[in-house]
């Protein structure tokens, strides 16, 4: 008799990357290494994360998958379809119903609870990669939480083009100790990996490595005290869907005309839904 | 044959159903400090189930509670080592001997610390605190099921952060608290 294995890894993988998730959460913003398992995705795809939503997940759960705020996205629906397959969990689009929510690059719009997990997909979990390529000496720079490289960069593009060039991927401090990539999410979703209710956790899958932010938790972009962080402004533009304002929007580019769509389309179905429901009412 | 065979499959897939659903609350309880979660025991050990979760083949853990540990280092492959090498060190007070050697870390690799889970009767007595660090939102009182001194020996490893211990406390009620070297601990 074949024994079927619940989500998909085995025990003892998943007991490891289940022990570097405690130690995550007790460092935060720490670089965990873990023997990143093969999965039946390609490296870069997601892996991270997908490792950390299958070693999180128990039969009452429900995933949520998505991918730069859409949950139809082939990425999103093919780990989504995996997760569902090899575990039997429900799955959801609805980020109020959703457990464990896997994500690529956005933080859904609609508020986190306590009771939820929010897992990032990572490419590049190092923060010092853009000036610091060896990989001894970043571990170096952490353990000495010497940082001076990048606010040097900060310096030179703040005194040559009045901000940083860095548009995602924007280097932040957890808790006044280590600085980490948030991986490519939006300026927009900064403030918003601040307190957050909710636990968050980021794999990659491919660079062997995880980390955390655990709730409550301080977390404030590179900055110079007396520059704003300025993030990607939508002032005056609305969603030409539901016609939402003040979120993140996404910008499509036809022939002669520019067009804004919300960028999280759960948010966007839910907007539609909403009105229709108060119309009908 | 195929009996036998089937009589262990169950017994493991047992035992990781119990490991998925004991992790979620570890994970909990060291994500919002001074929280109390609930766990499922094995064999009505709180200990046991949660070395059942945590320990495999490349983990040492030490203990200092009269239980017998063969069968857990045959069923998780986890080796016994001393309170200064020991990852997970499973303990029942008095533990201030092994709170003081136990390992921190280092500032490159500070994951390489040791984790402690001490059991206890319960959390309704101790040692009044006020909590503050990532996972607590402001400020939360609560009451340390440990000694006073202890409390100082804890504070003691962790004053040099990243290095430090994190601690669990397993009560007879099914219940698990975290308290990871990031949470300032001011007894009240």
């Amino acid at each position: 008799m074949i024994k079927r294995v619940f989500a998909f890894i085995d025990e003892d993988a998943k007991k490891e990357i289940r022990r570097n998730l405690l130690k995550a959460v007790a460092i935060p913003g720490y670089i965990v290494p873990f023997s990143s398992r093969e999965m039946p995705v390609a490296r870069g795809w997601g892996t991270g994360g997908l490792q950390i939503s299958l070693s999180l997940l128990q039969e009452d759960d429900c995933i949520k998958v998505t991918d730069q705020g859409c949950d139809g996205s082939v990425n999103a629906v093919n780990i989504r379809d995996f997760i569902t397959s090899v575990s039997g969990v429900k799955a959801t689009v609805n980020t109020r119903d959703a457990t464990i929510i896997q994500t690529r690059h956005r933080i859904p719009e609609h508020p986190l609870t306590e009771d939820q997990i929010l897992v990032f997909q990572v490419p590049y979990p190092e923060v010092l990669t853009m000036v610091e390529p060896d990989m001894a000496k970043q571990k170096q720079i952490h353990a000495d939480s010497d940082y001076s490289k990048l606010w040097v960069l900060l310096y030179e593009d703040t005194s040559q083009y009045g901000d940083s060039r860095i548009s995602n991927r924007y280097p932040v401090e957890i808790n006044s100790h280590y600085m980490m990539d948030p991986s490519p999410i939006p300026k927009y979703d900064i403030a918003r990996l601040n307190n957050s209710p909710a636990l968050q956790l980021f794999g990659a899958g491919r660079e062997k490595r995880l980390y955390a932010i655990p709730p409550y938790t301080r977390v404030t972009p590179l900055k110079f005290n007396d520059r704003p962080f300025i993030v990607e402004d939508f002032k005056g533009k609305s969603c030409k869907r539901c016609g939402a304002e003040g979120i993140f929007l996404d910008e499509i580019h036809t022939t002669g005309s520019v067009h804004y769509f919300c960028s999280d389309t759960e948010f966007c179905d839910n907007k539609l839904k909403e009105a229709k429901d108060a119309i009908e009412r | 044959m195929n009996e036998n065979q089937n009589a262990i499959n169950k017994r493991h897939g047992d035992i990781e159903r119990l490991n998925r659903i004991n992790f979620r609350p570890i994970l909990q309880a060291i994500s919002r400090p001074g929280s109390l979660h609930s766990i499922e025991f094995h064999d009505n050990s709180g200990i046991l189930a949660t070395a059942m979760l945590l320990l495999y083949p490349s983990i040492y853990f030490y203990s200092n509670i009269d239980i017998s540990w063969d069968l857990i280092a045959a069923v998780t492959g986890a080796s016994q080592g001393g309170s200064n090498t020991a990852d997970y060190l499973f303990c029942r007070e008095p533990c201030l001997k092994e709170i003081e050697v136990a390992k921190t870390g280092d500032t490159e690799n500070p994951e390489k610390a040791s984790t402690l889970l001490i059991e206890v009767n319960n959390f309704s007595s101790g040692v009044d605190v006020q909590l503050s660090g990532p996972g607590i939102k402001n400020m939360k009182q609560c009451t340390l099921p440990i000694s006073k001194e202890l409390i100082t020996a804890r504070a003691e490893k962790n004053k040099s952060f990243p290095m430090g211990i994190d601690l669990f406390f397993l009560s007879s009620k099914k219940e698990i608290m975290g308290l990871p070297r990031t949470t300032k601990v001011e007894i009240l």
